[in-house]
Parts: structure tokens; sequence; C-alpha cells
């Protein structure tokens, strides 16, 4: 196969994001609605490969504001697949 | 998570913000080394999940792509010049940016990209384009602006330039 013409699809990670919620404001959370660009009402998810995009996450509602350590974020499965 | 990402999220309205990462980060290879290997389209994908820690209760995607995140080599700007490439605090230069499909994520009145930035400081484009100005897909254009009037750079300082879908590949 030519490799000009190859397309490659990797099933790469899970961004996981926790949230370290206090148990008052557990029942509060809901869904995820929508992945999408910060600020617009688009929602799609296709990005440069050099990532720097900041995506909103809508749906995750609070019954109060939380304070902002309680959001953290890791990328879960961090070793690189390869190729499929 | 950034800084700005604490400020960008509105917990109360439902809303957490996140700077996604790109490819080097995810994978410890860079993307001249994924460059090498293809010519055609490079497309990794990104499930994201959100856990609430009191339980350990995954929270539901309301549907299959409300929690995908799509890299693709498609959707990666990238920039071929600057002109004139020796260029001083103030002066006007053109970037040459191919935009390559991430014209299709502007909406129409928004500005053409989020913001350049050589040295320390951004750029202005006032007065040489208008916020509607949007380019040919897939093909290089100029991209005028001003450079700051306090901007400090050095030798071989090359901009960071972001659209709404990330970071821009400098050839």
């Amino acid at each position: 196969m030519s490799k000009r013409n190859k397309r490659v699809g990797v099933p790469l990670k899970r961004l996981l994001l926790t949230l370290a919620t206090y148990a008052e404001l557990g029942s509060a959370l809901s869904n995820i609605s929508k992945t999408r660009y910060l600020g617009t009402s688009k929602a799609s998810n296709t990005m440069s490969i050099l990532g720097g995009a900041s995506i909103s996450i809508d749906g995750v509602g609070f019954a109060e504001m939380p304070s902002d350590n309680l959001i953290n974020f890791k990328i879960e499965d961090s070793d690189f697949d390869g190729f499929s | 998570m950034i800084e700005s990402d604490n400020g960008d999220s509105n917990t109360l309205g439902g809303t957490i913000a996140y700077t996604i990462p790109g490819i080097q980060e995810l994978t410890g290879e860079t993307i001249d080394h994924f460059e090498s290997l293809f010519d055609g389209d490079i497309q990794f994908r990104m499930q994201v999940s959100v856990e609430n820690n009191d339980n350990g209760n995954m929270l539901e995607c309301t549907s299959s792509t409300a929690c995908d995140i799509v890299y693709r080599y498609l959707y990666t700007p990238q920039l071929f010049d600057v002109i004139p490439n020796h260029a001083w605090a103030g002066a006007k230069v053109n970037f040459m940016i191919n935009p390559a499909a991430s014209r299709n994520q502007i909406e129409a009145d928004d500005p053409p990209y989020e913001y350049i930035k050589v040295g320390n400081e951004k750029v202005d484009y006032t007065g040489l384009m208008e916020t509607t100005y949007r380019t040919g897909h897939y093909r290089v254009s100029p991209y005028p602006a001003y450079l700051g009037a306090e901007t400090k750079v050095s030798l071989n300082s090359p901009p960071t330039i972001e659209f709404y879908v990330g970071l821009t590949k400098v050839r």
C-alpha cells in the first residue's frame, strides 16, 4: 500500500477527569452532554494533532461551586499502543 | 489542567474546561516522527471519561460523540513562512499559513484564529484584515499583522499560533 494514502486510526487513550467532589455534591452530578471548543456552540471535536485546543465539557452540574482544586485531570493508560 | 482552565470552568453552570495535550505528550513521539511515517491523514481518538471520585461512578455520555475527541492531521494548521523573516517590534509581517480543515470549525462571527504570539507578545491585525477574514482550505495564504510594540525576540524564535482546533505546526 502506498504510504501516501494510508490512513492511520489509533484507539489511543482515555482522558480521565476525576471530580473529587464532596459527598454532598455527588448526587448533583449528571452526565456529559457535549464536548466542544470553548466558547463556541459547535460540537465538533476534531482538532490539531499538536493539541492546545481548549475544550468545554458540558453537562457536569454541581449543586454549588466547588473550589478549583476539586477537579483533577489525568491521562489514563499512557502507554502508546502502536498502530492498528 | 492549566491555570486558565480553572478560570474558564463554570462548574455551577455545568461546564468544565480542559486544554487538550498534543500527541507528543501523549505518545512521546514527535510530529516529525509521524510525518516521516505517513504522508496521508493521521488520526488519533481519545475518550473523555468523568468519574465521581466519591463513589467511583462514571458519568454517562448522552451520545457516542459527546465524549470523543479526534486528533487529525488534516485539521492541523501549518505555518510555512513569515515575510519578512527579519522583523522588529511593531513591524508589519505576513504569516503564511495553511489553515487546513480548521476553517470549518470557525464560527461565522469569530476571528480567523485564536492568537499569534511572537516572543512575549500577541500580534495585532487591526486595520489589516477584517474579523471575518477567511482563506481557502488547504491553501497557504497571508495573515497580516503588526508585531507588538514591546516584542522581544531572539534569533530563530518561532511564533506560537493557535486556531480553534489547536496549535499550528511550524514548518
